[in-house]
């Protein structure tokens, strides 16, 4: 299924890019364009603006680049949990009373 | 101190008050909760265990220093991480190491004129089937050219706000947004390259 789905999407966009005049081309989305605003910090409201859904809609390359990202971001959340080793915990917990000891007045 | 149970803000006017008191119990809490993950921070941005160790001490020296100036209109997380990743920079640049871009013309060439893509961003469908996914994304990481990763570690696996992670690192967020650009797709360019098959 999501074979032909990719294989419809293709067709579509490839049948636009033939037919419709470069005035109206232009008006829509470029890929590097939608490419942009999925990833640049600054553009994130335009994300789900209807001329990027569209473009997406009909592009199987800006689909594919989208769940790309979702992918890295997603995943890279995942990168915050951290396992130390023996090594580590001795090295820091260490360093943790040095500094408490340093930086705090007795009670 | 707050009572078991009780939720305690590290960034409340009380804390911070308790903090430049010199309070053993604020200062020891303090530490306790945000000690491990400079480390692990500084670990991720290619430091050794000694050097990430020595960086987070002074992390905390310069932090106990300014914080008669701190004001908490940040969290104090964000103002401690905001330290770090300058020390950071500092060692890296006292240990004349810096990672070439050498994607970046790659980058830029993703497009024809037309802003058509040369080469079809791949299914990564399969990225997810390999058991070692998070092992090579994690390495890949480590390869960005320091201000991606760095940019890229504050936005998207600390959860850093824009204008945050802007003040931290002194650039506007037009900078920030081109330099996520470059990390995410240079990030997806070498996941393509070792992922799809």
């Amino acid at each position: 299924m999501n074979k032909i789905i990719r294989l419809m999407r293709n067709i579509v966009h490839d049948f636009m890019l033939l037919i419709l005049p470069k005035k109206l081309l232009t008006k829509l989305l470029s890929c590097e364009e939608v490419s942009k605003i999925l990833t640049m910090e600054e553009k994130a409201k335009l994300r789900n603006h209807p001329r990027v859904r569209f473009h997406i809609l009909i592009c199987q390359c800006c689909t594919d680049y989208k769940y790309q990202l979702e992918i890295i971001e997603k995943s890279s959340q995942k990168l915050k949990e951290f396992h130390l080793s023996t090594q580590q915990k001795d090295l820091i917990n260490k360093s943790k009373q040095n500094l408490i000891s340093r930086f705090s007045k007795k009670n | 101190m707050a009572n078991k149970g009780e939720t305690l803000d590290l960034s409340s006017q009380d804390f911070i008050a308790k903090l430049k008191d010199r309070n053993h119990d604020a200062i020891e809490l303090l530490i306790n909760k945000y000690h491990d993950s400079l480390f692990h921070a500084a670990l991720k941005n290619k430091l050794g265990n000694d050097q990430a160790e020595e960086v987070v001490q002074m992390t905390w020296v310069t932090f106990f220093e300014k914080i008669e100036n701190f004001e908490a209109r940040s969290h104090v997380r964000t103002y401690l991480f905001g330290i770090l990743y300058n020390k950071i920079k500092e060692q890296w640049r006292s240990n004349k190491k810096y990672t070439s871009a050498n994607d970046e013309y790659i980058i830029e060439q993703q497009f024809t004129e037309f802003g058509q893509y040369l080469s079809a961003p791949k299914d990564p469908t399969q990225w997810l089937q390999n058991k070692e996914f998070y092992k090579i994304l994690d390495e890949e990481l480590q390869n960005l050219p320091e201000n991606q990763r760095l940019t890229f570690f504050l936005k998207e696996i600390e959860g850093e706000e824009t204008q945050d992670i802007c003040n931290i690192l002194g650039i506007s967020n037009t900078n920030l947004g081109v330099l996520l650009y470059r990390a995410k797709n240079t990030l997806r360019l070498r996941l393509e390259k070792r992922l799809n098959k």
